[in-house]
């Protein structure tokens, strides 16, 4: 039968039974790792517009000061169910759900990951996790205390409700999302340490699953730690036992210290498998080997070990003790030393390259030049004398968008760019691909720049309204938000008219040298006819691609 | 990055070994920058493939230089350490407690500042005097959620914690009008959470010191509804009523009061009659207000002197003046 433009080329067997229900056996409950990483992308593209649909409506409303777009209730939903989806629903499934499921299985030649049904069940929690996170907005309003949520403000029963029914949808929604994450990186970890194919060892392991076996080993560690800090807020708002209430023998800063022991690696969770995504790009666009292979594959370790030993430089103006805050940091600062060395081995890699400057490219060379200005400022964030000047103002804001938009979602375009004719089989209008980029960058930075300004100035952050002497700025702000958030509809045509009637996708349209570009576009189910095996890196150009093919074959240079 | 010493006064002795830090950084962030752009840019310029190149070209098989790359990760962390060191000393100078320091107790709650100056018994709504050349203390505290004390051009910051009292040290160096913003959210009001700071000479702060205590002694006089109620209903009734979803009435402006709410509808005041307004009679204690419940739901009450004053403007014609 015809196969659907994104559907797979060897039908699996949940499909022989046939049947009006049969698109559901196929496209929803299939154990394949790749309808799974494409139903994880497609649901966190769903959630990715509405996050950002609301990112708008919050530019509309700070557009111009005293203006009343929403009211300021409605106004910290919109804020709260912003970051809230884009980290939980967006980002992180994006990532870790979408590109690691789809692509590591093939990266490291395997035919599936260790548990698929596992894989499904981890997939199954996660829309029904995001739709319950909405639900708030039908039950008196959706969470608002921001995506920190915070108590006491966060569990203070808003007046006129019995509960705060928006708040316990959150919880409970994080709660399933994090289940989902725990599982997956259990599959993930087991998948990457045992079915690694004959020949791949450590050190030929594409940089994507160094990035993804330091992101799940992070994932497994804390995000129980999230589950009990949200449980523990779940009882003190159901059942009242005042964990965080001072006047009967609580404290309030418990919380802060449970959610960013999770909240701080969290974030390294969101830029690593990004990291790993820029690292396979940029060789194969400059045709050579990626500069420092050990040393970008060692840093991700060290991030991975560091990530655990930062978290409460959120906390800095907290009150918490005095040696504390000097440890935390001492220890922040030395965490910039491994990203830099990522940055600057990027940057080493085009040197004496030939670069096809194509939408892969491009992508990921914004993702390196907006991750260094968000790691420059986190390092101001870091210096504790000017983090007093810098918490909790747009400085603030600036930093974590160009960090997790700059970062993140640049990197996922790239990713995006560069796999999207290896999972659906068919090419992008490359002209199309540029203009978004184009329009993507450019608006990225005059959105988010002018922030670091205002926040040094005097405007806090989560706030429906603000000084009059900062409107020209956040006028133009928003304008740049409106052509930030039109740049993907650029995006979204090119996809559609792709998946519509694109140019069919070749096994290897770029060129490159890791195992996903060996089996045909899209891949069939169970991945390779026959088991790989490797005999050298990931990113030697001088061997010719068929040298990559399902076949062994001789020579076994190492590459260092 | 843009030094801000030049737009935002320093207002503290902190303030100059901040900004200090601060420069010191953004020298070396635009180093850093123009180096890692540069290079970036430099590239792309020189090596990208160009019209008419053999498609099939590769680059160099350059992938790696240890010296290179030991000396990249040995210049920043150096750089890291020394800034780590400059931090230490800045931030313990700031935190330091002086033993002869002005103290002024900050309380913090939704949606207003509350600032009391214990020397002289003397509460100030939404605002907060200081004496100018003084060692301050500031003793934060709050009573719902958690807030956080920030006046920009003080450069310091410092959450005020419920159950978990927390302090602010430094001395003022200059005269004038700050702006105490809230920088922790707080609900709905937080973005309204605002205050001056007002930083007197000494003799200044003393004569306005006499000048409460004598007004907090003395019966209400004439009552302004900007500079009075509306300062009371910031402090008092905005958490819930800034916009009309609660009890469908809004306090935010004049005509707000005049629409009154849902639950207990028309003006909520009479002009010339306190005994016969809304406004006055849900405020008292006891039973029997007017929708059953006294306001602010749930307290903290207005004091007498609060009251007395509301009474006051209610018989002096309610007017918007």
């Amino acid at each position: 039968m015809a196969t659907a433009a994104i559907g797979l080329g060897v039908p699996d067997h949940a499909q022989s039974r046939g049947g009006s229900w049969a698109w559901v056996r196929r496209y929803i409950l299939s154990t394949d790792h790749k309808v799974i990483g494409l139903n994880y992308m497609y649901t966190s593209i769903f959630f990715f517009i509405i996050a950002g649909l609301f990112a708008e409506v919050i530019r509309m409303n700070l557009a111009q000061p005293g203006s009343k777009v929403v009211s300021p209730d409605v106004f910290n939903q919109l804020t709260t169910i912003h970051g809230s989806a884009m980290i939980f629903l967006f980002t992180i499934p994006m990532l870790v759900g979408g590109f690691g499921n789809f692509l590591m299985p093939l990266m490291i030649g395997a035919g599936d990951v260790a548990f698929p049904r596992l894989n499904l069940l981890s997939y199954l929690l996660f829309p029904p996790a995001g739709i319950i996170m909405f639900l708030g907005f039908l039950f008196g309003g959706a969470a608002q205390a921001g995506w920190t949520s915070y108590p006491p403000i966060s569990i203070q029963t808003p007046p006129g409700l019995p509960h705060d029914y928006g708040q316990i949808c959150w919880l409970v929604s994080v709660i399933f999302v994090g289940v989902s994450s725990t599982i997956t990186a259990i599959n993930f970890l087991v998948t990457i340490l045992n079915m690694r194919t004959r020949g791949m060892s450590f050190h030929r392991l594409p940089l994507f699953i160094w990035a993804m076996l330091v992101t799940v080993i992070l994932t497994l560690v804390v995000t129980p730690a999230l589950a009990g800090a949200l449980t523990v807020q779940l009882l003190s708002i159901v059942f009242g036992i005042p964990f965080f209430d001072p006047a009967k023998g609580g404290n309030v800063l418990l919380w802060q210290h449970m959610f960013w022991f999770y909240s701080h690696p969290a974030v390294y969770i969101m830029i690593l498998p990004g990291m790993g995504i820029i690292s396979e790009i940029i060789p194969v666009f400059s045709r050579k080997p990626i500069f420092g292979y050990k040393a970008i594959a060692y840093s991700s370790a060290a991030i991975g070990v560091l990530a655990f030993l930062v978290w409460a430089h959120h906390m800095f103006t907290s009150g918490i003790q005095p040696w504390l805050e000097t440890y935390f940091m001492f220890a922040t600062m030395i965490i910039a030393v491994p990203t830099g060395i990522k940055v600057f081995s990027w940057v080493a890699t085009l040197f004496e390259g030939k670069l096809r400057l194509e939408s892969p490219l491009l992508f990921a060379l914004g993702f390196v030049s907006t991750f260094t200005i968000g790691g420059i400022t986190g390092i101001f964030l870091a210096a504790v004398p000017v983090d007093l000047q810098e918490h909790g103002t747009y400085f603030l804001v600036a930093h974590l968008h160009y960090v997790l938009f700059g970062g993140s979602v640049f990197a996922i375009f790239s990713g995006l760019y560069m796999w999207w004719p290896k999972m659906t089989g068919r090419m992008l209008n490359e002209k199309l691909s540029k203009l978004h980029f184009w329009l993507m960058y450019i608006s990225f930075n005059c959105t988010f720049f002018p922030m670091h300004i205002i926040g040094l100035l005097g405007m806090p952050r989560r706030v429906a309204d603000y000084d009059p002497q900062f409107g020209a700025f956040n006028l133009f702000i928003s304008i740049s938000a409106f052509v930030l958030g039109a740049s993907f509809l650029v995006f979204f045509y090119n996809a559609a008219v792709s998946l519509a009637r694109g140019e069919k996708a070749p096994a290897n349209p770029w060129g490159g040298r890791t195992l996903e570009w060996t089996v045909p576009s899209p891949p069939g189910h169970g991945n390779f006819a026959r088991v790989p095996v490797v005999s050298g890196g990931p990113y030697d150009f001088t061997k010719p691609a068929a040298w990559f093919g399902p076949t062994p074959t001789e020579g076994s240079e190492e590459l260092t | 990055m843009t030094p801000i010493s030049g737009v935002l006064p320093e207002a503290t002795n902190h303030a100059a070994d901040i900004d200090y830090i601060f420069k010191f950084m953004a020298v070396a962030a635009m180093a850093i920058f123009l180096i890692v752009e540069g290079f970036l840019l430099y590239f792309v310029l020189k090596y990208r493939m160009r019209p008419g190149d053999d498609p099939e070209a590769l680059g160099s098989n350059i992938h790696g230089n240890t010296r290179l790359e030991l000396v990249w990760s040995a210049i920043p962390a150096l750089f890291l350490i020394v800034l780590s060191g400059m931090c230490y000393k800045v931030y313990f100078d700031i935190i330091a407690p002086h033993a002869d320091a002005y103290v002024i107790d900050v309380t913090a709650s939704q949606f207003s500042w509350t600032c009391t100056h214990p020397e002289y018994n003397v509460t100030e709504y939404s605002s907060c005097h200081m004496p100018m050349g003084e060692q301050i203390t500031l003793n934060l505290k709050a009573t719902d959620v958690i807030h956080s004390f920030w006046v920009p051009e003080f450069r310091v910051k410092q959450d005020a914690v419920p159950g978990y009292p927390t302090r602010m040290h430094f001395e003022t160096t200059r005269v004038g009008t700050y702006h105490l913003i809230c920088a922790e959210f707080c609900g709905v009001g937080h973005a309204y959470m605002r205050a001056n700071v007002y930083v007197m000479t000494k003799s200044d702060f003393l004569a306005w010191i006499k000048q409460q205590q004598q007004a907090q002694a003395a019966p209400v006089g004439q009552v302004s509804f900007k500079k009075d109620i509306e300062t009371l209903f910031a402090a008092h009734c905005m958490a819930c009523h800034i916009s009309n979803n609660l009890g469908g009435l809004s306090l935010a402006t004049y005509n707000g009061l005049l629409k009154g709410g849902a639950i207990v509808p028309g003006s909520v005041f009479k002009a010339g009659d306190h005994k016969d307004s809304v406004i006055w009679k849900i405020i008292q204690p006891g039973t029997g207000q007017p929708g059953g419940n006294r306001m602010p739901l749930g307290g903290p009450y207005l004091s007498s002197h609060d009251i007395n004053t509301i009474a006051a403007w209610i018989d002096q014609g309610a007017k918007n003046n």
